[in-house]
C-alpha cells in the first residue's frame, strides 16, 4: 500500500515539463499582462521547475544504477 | 512256486493292465473308413469304428468328447480319416478297442470341404466381422507370443523386433499338423492368464494339410475370445487360416507382425525427435530474441543519458524563461506606472492653478461662461494656494 502511494506521489517528469511550458508559452502570449494571475503562475513555475530537477536527478541515479548492471 | 517272469501266474485284471500298458507304446496313425458312430449324448465318450477300405477289417474306436472336440472333425458312416490311437483291451469284456486322441480328415478335398463349411458357419456367427476387430494397443509392452522355438519364425521375430523395451513371454507350441492343436490351445491358455498388452501367434507358411491345427474351430474360439487383441503371422498362399482371420489383425511373416509392434514406437521416437528439433530451435529463437533485446536496451543507454541531459537544459530553460518573462512583464509594469504617474501630473488641474489660472465655481458649480451665471451671484475662485470668494456685478 505504501509501496503504491510512494509511486502515486512521485513526480512525473513528462507532465512536469508540459505544464511548465504552458506557463511559459501563457507568459509569451500575454500583451497587456495581468500581474496577479502571473505571480501565481511564477510561482507554481517556481515549484515545478524545483521538483522537475529533483526527480531529473532521481532518474539519473536510478539510471547509473543500471548501466552499471547492465554494462 | 518259481518267481519267472515267463512263468509268473497272475491275475486276468494284473495281466491286462500289464497288457494295457505295453500296448500304449503302439501309438500309431491308422487311416480307415468310418463307421457305426455312436455319440452318447450327455456322456463324455462316443465309440465308431474304423473299417479297410480294401479287405474290410475293423477296429473299434473309443474316443474322449473332450479330444474329439479338439479334433474337430465331424464323423460320419463312409468318411476316410486318419486316426492318431493306441490299442487297449476293454477289462470287463476283453473286447479290443482303439483308444482314439485324435482325428483327422484325409486329403486335400476334404480337408477343403470342412474349411469351407466351418468357415461358412463362423462367417454366420460374425466371428470374422470388421466390427469385432479391436485396435492393437498404440504403445504395446507386454506381449505373448506363441510359436515353434525351432524355425526361421521366432528367430526372424526377434531379429526385427525393435529395442524398445518389449516384454516378450514366449510359449514354445507346434505348429504344425493336426496335432499341433493341444500344444497351441495349452499356449493360449497359458497366455490368457498373463498380465499382456496383445498376443501374437505365428507361423511360416505351408499346405492347407498343414495348417489344419489352425482351422481348428476350438482353437478358433479360444482365439476369439481372447481378452486382449490377438495378431497373427500366420503364412498361406492360397486360403486364409481361419485362425488369421478371427484374429485382430493378421500379417503374413514374422517380419511383419515385428513391424506393426515396432510402428507406434518407431513414431513416438521419431516424434521425440521432431519435438526435441523444435523445442531446440524454439530455444535458438528466444536466446535470438534476447540477444536482439540486450543490443537495443545496450543502445538505448546512450539514448536515455541524452534524453536526461537534453531534460535538465529543458528544465533550465523553461526556468531562465520565465524569470525573464515575468521579470519583463514586471519591468513593463513598472515603466507603465511611471508614464501613467507622469501623464496623470502634467494632466493635473492643480499644476495649471500654479501656472496663474484659477477655477471658478457658484453654487458648487464649475463656471465654464458668462451665461453660467447672473447679477449679484456669489462666485467663489480657487487659485494655488487658497479661495477667493467675489460677487458678479
Amino acid at each position: 500500500m505504501k509501496k503504491q502511494n510512494e509511486k502515486t506521489n512521485k513526480v512525473n517528469l513528462n507532465e512536469t515539463l508540459k505544464k511548465l511550458a504552458g506557463i511559459v508559452s501563457w507568459f509569451e502570449d500575454q500583451t497587456e499582462l495581468d500581474v496577479e494571475k502571473g505571480l501565481e503562475y511564477v510561482k507554481e513555475g517556481a515549484q515545478l521547475i524545483k521538483s522537475s530537477r529533483e526527480r531529473l536527478s532521481e532518474i539519473e541515479n536510478e539510471f547509473k544504477e543500471i548501466k552499471k548492471s547492465i554494462l | 512256486m518259481e518267481k519267472n517272469a515267463n512263468t509268473e501266474i497272475i491275475s486276468v485284471s494284473e495281466y491286462l493292465d500289464k497288457l494295457n500298458l505295453n500296448l500304449k507304446g503302439q501309438k500309431a496313425k491308422i487311416i480307415g473308413e468310418v463307421t457305426g458312430v455312436q455319440e452318447y449324448p450327455g456322456r463324455s465318450y462316443l465309440y465308431f469304428s474304423i473299417k479297410d477300405s480294401k479287405d474290410g477289417s475293423t477296429m473299434k474306436c473309443f474316443m474322449w468328447k473332450r479330444d474329439f472336440a479338439i479334433s474337430g472333425v465331424a464323423l460320419r458312416d463312409g468318411l476316410e480319416v486318419v486316426v492318431t490311437a493306441f490299442p487297449s483291451v476293454y477289462k470287463p469284456n476283453g473286447g479290443l478297442t482303439l483308444q482314439v486322441e485324435l482325428v483327422e480328415l484325409v486329403g486335400e478335398g476334404a480337408l477343403q470341404i470342412a474349411y469351407e463349411k466351418l468357415k461358412k458357419k463362423l462367417e454366420l456367427e460374425g466371428l470374422f466381422s470388421a466390427e469385432r476387430k479391436r485396435n492393437l494397443p498404440e504403445y504395446p509392452h507386454k506381449i505373448g507370443v506363441i510359436t515353434s522355438k525351432s524355425g526361421a519364425v521366432i528367430n526372424d521375430f526377434l531379429t526385427n523386433i525393435g529395442k524398445f523395451g518389449f516384454e516378450i513371454l514366449f510359449v514354445d507350441s507346434k505348429v504344425e499338423g493336426q496335432d499341433a492343436v493341444k500344444d497351441l490351445l495349452s499356449a493360449v491358455e497359458t497366455l490368457r492368464k498373463e498380465d499382456i498388452d496383445v498376443l501374437v501367434i505365428m507361423r511360416g507358411g505351408g499346405s492347407l494339410e498343414s495348417f489344419q491345427a489352425f482351422n481348428n474351430e476350438v482353437l478358433i474360439r479360444a482365439v476369439a475370445s481372447f481378452p486382449v487383441p490377438v495378431l497373427t503371422g500366420i503364412g498361406h498362399d492360397k486360403d486364409a487360416p481361419l485362425v488369421s482371420m478371427v484374429s485382430d489383425k493378421n500379417v503374413s511373416t514374422p517380419t511383419a507382425v515385428a513391424n506393426i509392434l515396432n510402428s507406434s514406437w518407431n513414431d513416438a521416437v521419431h516424434k521425440v525427435n521432431m519435438s526435441e528439433e523444435k523445442i531446440l530451435s524454439q530455444f535458438e529463437k528466444l536466446f535470438e530474441t534476447f540477444r536482439r533485446a540486450e543490443d537495443t536496451l545496450l543502445r538505448s543507454v546512450d539514448r536515455i543519458e541524452s534524453s536526461i541531459v537534453r531534460s535538465y537544459d529543458t528544465v533550465s530553460v523553461y526556468a531562465k524563461d520565465l524569470l525573464a518573462n515575468f521579470s519583463g512583464a514586471l519591468e513593463n509594469t513598472e515603466e507603465w506606472l511611471v508614464q501613467s504617474g507622469k501623464l496623470l501630473e502634467l494632466s493635473n488641474p492643480i499644476r495649471q492653478l500654479s501656472q496663474g489660472y484659477s477655477i471658478v465655481r457658484s453654487k458648487g458649480k464649475v463656471i465654464r461662461c458668462v451665461k453660467d451665471v447672473k447679477v449679484g451671484d456669489i462666485l467663489e475662485m480657487t487659485v494655488s494656494d487658497g479661495q477667493i470668494k467675489t460677487k458678479t456685478i
